[in-house]
């Protein structure tokens, strides 16, 4: 995102000026100065109306700016705000440029958060410069401290000491000393600076330096393990004039860091080489944004519309490309399919001229060669399931002629895949053991004979034995798949209620009787 | 109120140009798949008539002796009445000439409409439907072998196929010491299923 917020600009604000920094791409080249009062303000407002809307980091470097060391309840989210708030409201009054930095917490107690409480107190030295902001709708992305993002540059100066003193002089605001420990931000002291040449130069940083180690060791800040590492951002005579007079003791090691290197390491243009480090910062700023910053929500709102436009014009841009892209696979691919529509149409229209070339020498028929033998299956496999009662009656015919005193009353006889269907009962499921469906056969004659014995003189016992002789002479026959006597003369089962004479003279009795033949009728075999 | 009016006029402008966006694609995505889709389509079509095609020439010579081989069997059937238009006429015809050379007292019949064959196992016809005409037949038979000898002249001089499906012969009036030939015995009352083949609509066969 940050690469299509545009030319980004820094403006970076002190007590009685400010230098806007402009910027060409990831790297800074022009700076334009504005002083703190009407006439300064009235031209960067002219400033803004011309100059293209683009996005502003506030870079802010007074001597206005408090730090104080506290802890609070290791809490998140509501509840650390209002704990902030209280705080705030309690050291900083009247400001609304109120910071937390984390730095660890308490390894005692209910282990609290360590934090550095920073404000800028004096806002109204920063109100008229961010009010033309604001008025002019410039997208601000935040306001930034510099001894706060100065910590940023520890690494690129390979600045690992447990104390580290960090001093550097900016045009626009002065000597600026920030103490280090453990690479966290403790205190920093912004002092006046006079106009080069005017006084010696080494003399006058070290001089405050002397009163910034006071100060420290009167808060004993200073770790005693380890000696303070002393960094001094200059550049040309001035570095050599320092290192004339940075001798290293016991206590302190001076490291001088030459500004024109510096700004190479952070792809500033090589005609940085000023003792000055604000062109530092501000390129700092654009390529380390630390995520702290002073700034109000109503300040940046400007900028969070800014990131809404160009998320919208991303969302556009991928929406296009996106759609572009895949139409143009689909196009490729219909192409794709085009051609092969082509091919195969190609192929269709000769293969089906050799077809009909080679059809030619066929017999004519009046349906194709598949529909011929689809009928002709289909015709044959109907001849195997043609049914017909002949042979069913025919084997029972042979039985009755051996048992001639059977005469038969009645006949039924019908086809089934099933042989246990009855079609006289077809719900019926009794608990009778199932005839098991054989493979051998294509389907089932099956016949119920109603029948009486001829001169039945109330002998049940004799009429039962005949019948049972026809029953097994048939069950015999080898097509016979089952044969059952539905119904006997008699009923002896328990659940029948039986009435009869029992005189010897027992005319006009009858012996009626009915029994199933079930014939199974094999594929190959033609029925009838 | 006033900074949603400012933010929606910062807005408006691109969120028209994600609204022109949104369409132009919509568009293209519309006109390329529609494109896709018809393309894809004739080569469906095309490739399935390839297909198609190559599969027939490649089956040529299967073609020549499936018709050398089962051809005059389907020319017989369509002979015999079951490939083609059933013919009732001749299914009467058979049964009038049968129930006189047998003698049978009483031939009643009645032919259902035709219908679509609903098979109780798998029976593969190809293009051919399998239709059926139930002929439910009312007999008066002087003896059981009367029904024997007229199923079996019917299934010899009809054209078609039939099928016995179900058959009841009932003995008329209990047994008698003499027999009256001009009087009928027993009563059959049977079900015969005709089938025949033939093809749907404007296809049917005619040889």
């Amino acid at each position: 995102m940050k690469a299509l917020q545009g030319e980004a600009r820094v403006l970076l604000i002190a007590a009685d000026r400010a230098l806007l920094f402009l910027g060409a791409g990831r790297h800074l080249q022009n700076a334009y100065e504005f002083t703190a009062g009407e006439s300064g303000w009235a031209a960067f407002a002219t400033y803004l109306e011309s100059a293209p809307p683009s996005p502003l980091y506030v870079l802010v470097d007074v001597v206005e700016e408090e730090y104080r060391q506290d802890t609070i309840p290791h809490v998140r989210g509501r509840d650390r705000a209002s704990v902030l708030g209280r705080k705030y409201a309690r050291m900083f009054r009247g400001t609304p440029y109120c910071l937390a930095l984390d730095q660890g917490r308490e390894r005692e107690g209910r282990r609290d958060d360590r934090v550095l409480l920073t404000a800028l107190t004096k806002p109204e030295s920063l109100s008229p410069w961010i009010e033309e902001l604001v008025k002019h709708g410039i997208p601000l992305i935040g306001i930034y401290s510099l001894p706060v993002l100065s910590a940023g540059l520890l690494p690129k100066i390979k600045a690992q000491a447990s104390n580290v003193l960090f001093i550097s002089v900016q045009q626009v605001s002065g000597l600026r000393q920030t103490f280090y420990r453990d690479g966290q931000l403790k205190i920093s002291r912004l002092a006046q600076m006079p106009r080069l040449g005017s006084v010696p130069y080494a003399t006058y940083v070290l001089a405050e330096l002397a009163k910034l180690r006071r100060y420290l060791n009167s808060l004993a800040l200073v770790s005693r393990e380890s000696p303070l590492a002393i960094y001094i951002l200059s550049h040309g005579a001035l570095l050599e004039e320092l290192a004339e007079h940075c001798h290293n003791t016991e206590g302190e090691q001076y490291f001088l860091v030459d500004n024109a290197e510096l700004a190479q390491r952070l792809g500033l243009p090589a005609t940085v080489a000023s003792p000055f480090s604000d062109a530092i910062f501000a390129q700092l700023l654009l390529t380390a944004t630390p995520s702290a910053h002073y700034a109000q929500r109503h300040e940046t709102r400007f900028f969070k519309l800014h990131q809404a436009k160009i998320a919208l014009l991303v969302a556009s841009l991928l929406l296009l490309v996106g759609s572009a892209g895949w139409s143009a696979l689909r196009f490729i691919d219909a192409m794709g399919l085009q051609q092969q529509s082509q091919d195969a149409a190609q192929k269709a229209t000769f293969y089906q001229e050799r077809f009909a070339l080679a059809r030619r020498g066929l017999p004519p028929t009046v349906v194709d060669a598949a529909a011929i033998k689809a009928a002709v299956s289909a015709a044959t496999q109907l001849e195997t399931l043609k049914a017909s009662p002949v042979p069913s009656w025919q084997i029972l015919g042979a039985a009755l002629s051996e048992t001639p005193q059977v005469t038969v009353d009645k006949l039924s006889w019908y086809r089934a895949f099933d042989p246990n269907r009855d079609p006289a009962h077809p719900r019926e499921t009794d608990s009778k053991p199932q005839i098991e469906r054989s493979s051998a056969y294509a389907f089932y004659a099956i016949t119920d004979l109603e029948a009486h014995l001829a001169d039945f003189a109330g002998d049940y016992r004799l009429a039962m034995a005949t019948i049972d002789a026809l029953a097994a002479r048939l069950r015999a026959t080898a097509q016979v798949q089952a044969v059952e006597v539905k119904r006997y003369p008699l009923d002896l089962s328990p659940t029948a209620s039986v009435a009869g004479s029992a005189n010897a003279n027992s005319a006009g009795q009858t012996a009626a009787f009915t029994l199933r033949i079930i014939l199974g009728v094999a594929r190959a075999q033609q029925a009838g | 109120m006033r900074n949603r009016q400012v933010e929606w006029r910062a807005l408006r402008g691109v969120l028209g140009v994600l609204l022109i966006c949104a369409l132009f694609a919509a568009g293209m995505l519309t006109a390329s798949n529609f494109f896709w889709r018809e393309m894809n389509r004739d080569y469906q079509t095309n490739f399935a008539r390839f297909r198609e095609a190559s599969r027939h020439y490649l089956a040529v010579d299967d073609e020549e002796r499936v018709i050398k081989a089962q051809y005059p069997a389907f020319k017989q059937l369509y002979a015999r009445g079951v490939i083609g238009q059933e013919r009732r006429l001749s299914w009467v015809e058979a049964l009038r000439a049968a129930g006189t050379a047998l003698q049978v007292p009483k031939i009643d019949y009645r032919i259902d409409t035709q219908k679509r064959y609903e098979p109780e196992i798998a029976l593969e016809s190809g293009p051919f439907e399998v239709n059926v005409s139930d002929m439910q037949l009312s007999l008066g038979l002087l003896h059981e072998g009367d029904l024997t000898r007229l199923l079996t002249a019917l299934a010899r001089d009809s054209a078609g196929l039939f099928s016995v499906e179900r058959c009841e012969v009932t003995r008329e009036g209990g047994l008698r010491s003499t027999l009256d030939t001009s009087e009928a015995q027993l009563r059959a009352e049977c079900l015969l299923r005709w089938f025949s083949l033939d093809r749907s609509g404007d296809l049917k066969v005619q040889l």
